[in-house]
């Protein structure tokens, strides 16, 4: 018998957290790579979400990938932010967390950047991204994803 | 001739053909199929594509995402159906809802024949024919096996009740020339309080230039035989309540 759980198929092959990652213990497929192409249109979009979850630390997991289903065109932009964010606030944990105002129906993706910089730099950092990024896609997700720094 | 239903679970249909090239790719390539498939497929497309390279520096293993090989595709005007083609690769999909085989298979060898007349590649490398359905139910848990004769066994002595599970067989055919590998797992629904479970059936060529170009409508139908073959060996009657068979 199978029940509904709050993993999602693709955690069966992640990689757990603190494992060190080598080409040998990746199994977790790669969307792109020439080995392990994926021609489905279908299931492209489900490895493209899966990928992102490598990138980010999903807080609600299957929340976030049946938002991310709806709204397919958040993945390029999820995959273009990782650069913009290291490059203003360095190498830090990003995270993605789906709010959800049942009253309003109304969802949005954050991305939560994780910092120990002062709250005064965190304002500035985040300041710099929104003009060097975010503003520029500001139309294109149209209240659907945001983001914010907190403290690590 | 296989049976047919009035809400059938398949969610797409896939032929891939990995090509044995005679030339270097030409970028110009993608363009000259267009022009040749723009009446029945006019919005053009790069697909979201990314390569990842890992990168060993001080501060531990790093990954660059950079943009895929280039990767065009052609939808038609519903988008319900398109054509893909990267270096030495064409697929022709077909997404819902499926047309039947008799419209799906003109759509691929014409697919095919344009591909061939411009590209004039050496050979086949691979071909498949692969179909994914998706099996959705409103239910908080359900028992595999009442809707599904292929599905994991899971010994006795341990507790049956289960999440997520991937069950994945290659069936070799043709002497291993051909093999089938039929894929069911759990997905990702769209909704809350859903089960999804994916039946993937990929029938494909595996061992380079076994059929040749002239071969491939015979092997199309072959494959297609297969692959039904494959999909009712591996649903119950129950399943086919929910995808309500319609007599013929």
């Amino acid at each position: 018998m199978i029940q509904l759980s709050k993993f999602s198929s693709s955690d069966l092959m992640m990689i757990p957290p603190g494992v060190s990652v080598t080409f040998e213990n990746v199994i977790y497929p790669i969307p792109g790579t020439s080995d392990n192409e994926e021609n489905s249109v279908y299931r492209s979009r489900s490895n493209m979400i899966d990928y992102i979850e490598n990138i980010y630390i999903f807080k609600n997991s299957k929340e976030i990938k049946m938002f991310l289903i709806s709204n397919y065109d958040l993945i390029q932009i999820l995959l273009d932010a990782q650069k913009h964010i290291y490059k203003v606030f360095g190498q830090v944990p990003i995270y993605l967390e789906l709010y959800h105002d049942p009253e309003e129906e109304w969802d949005e993706l954050f991305i939560l950047i994780k910092t120990q910089y002062s709250p005064e730099e965190a304002v500035n950092l985040e300041n710099q991204l929104f003009e060097e990024w975010f503003a520029s896609i500001l139309d294109k997700v149209s209240g659907r994803l945001n983001f914010t720094e907190e403290p690590l | 001739m296989g049976k047919k239903y009035k809400n059938p679970p398949v969610v797409e249909t896939l032929c891939e053909f990995n090509f044995i090239p005679n030339q270097p790719w030409d970028l110009t390539i993608p363009g000259l199929i267009y022009e040749k498939l723009k009446d029945e497929f006019p919005d053009r497309k790069q697909q979201i594509g990314i390569d990842v390279e890992f990168k060993a520096t001080e501060k531990g293993l790093e990954h660059i995402v950079e943009p895929a090989l280039p990767r065009v595709q052609f939808y038609n005007k519903d988008k319900t159906a398109l054509i893909q083609v990267a270096p030495d690769l064409l697929a022709v999909n077909q997404l819902k809802p499926y047309p039947t085989w008799n419209k799906f298979k003109p759509m691929i060898m014409e697919g095919f024949r344009v591909y061939k007349e411009i590209v004039n590649p050496k050979g086949f490398r691979r071909v498949g024919l692969r179909y994914i359905n998706i099996i959705e139910f409103e239910k908080t848990d359900i028992e595999i096996k009442d809707y599904f004769q292929y599905y994991p066994f899971i010994p006795g002595n341990m507790s049956q009740l289960h999440g997520p599970f991937l069950t994945r067989v290659e069936f070799p055919y043709e002497e291993g020339n051909e093999n089938l590998i039929l894929t069911l797992s759990s997905f990702t629904p769209k909704k809350p309080d859903i089960i999804s479970i994916l039946l993937d059936i990929d029938y494909a060529m595996v061992v380079p230039e076994y059929i040749s170009f002239e071969q491939i409508s015979e092997w199309l139908d072959k494959a297609h035989e297969r692959v039904e073959n494959a999909f009712e060996s591996s649903i119950t009657n129950k399943a086919r309540e929910i995808f309500k068979e319609v007599k013929l």
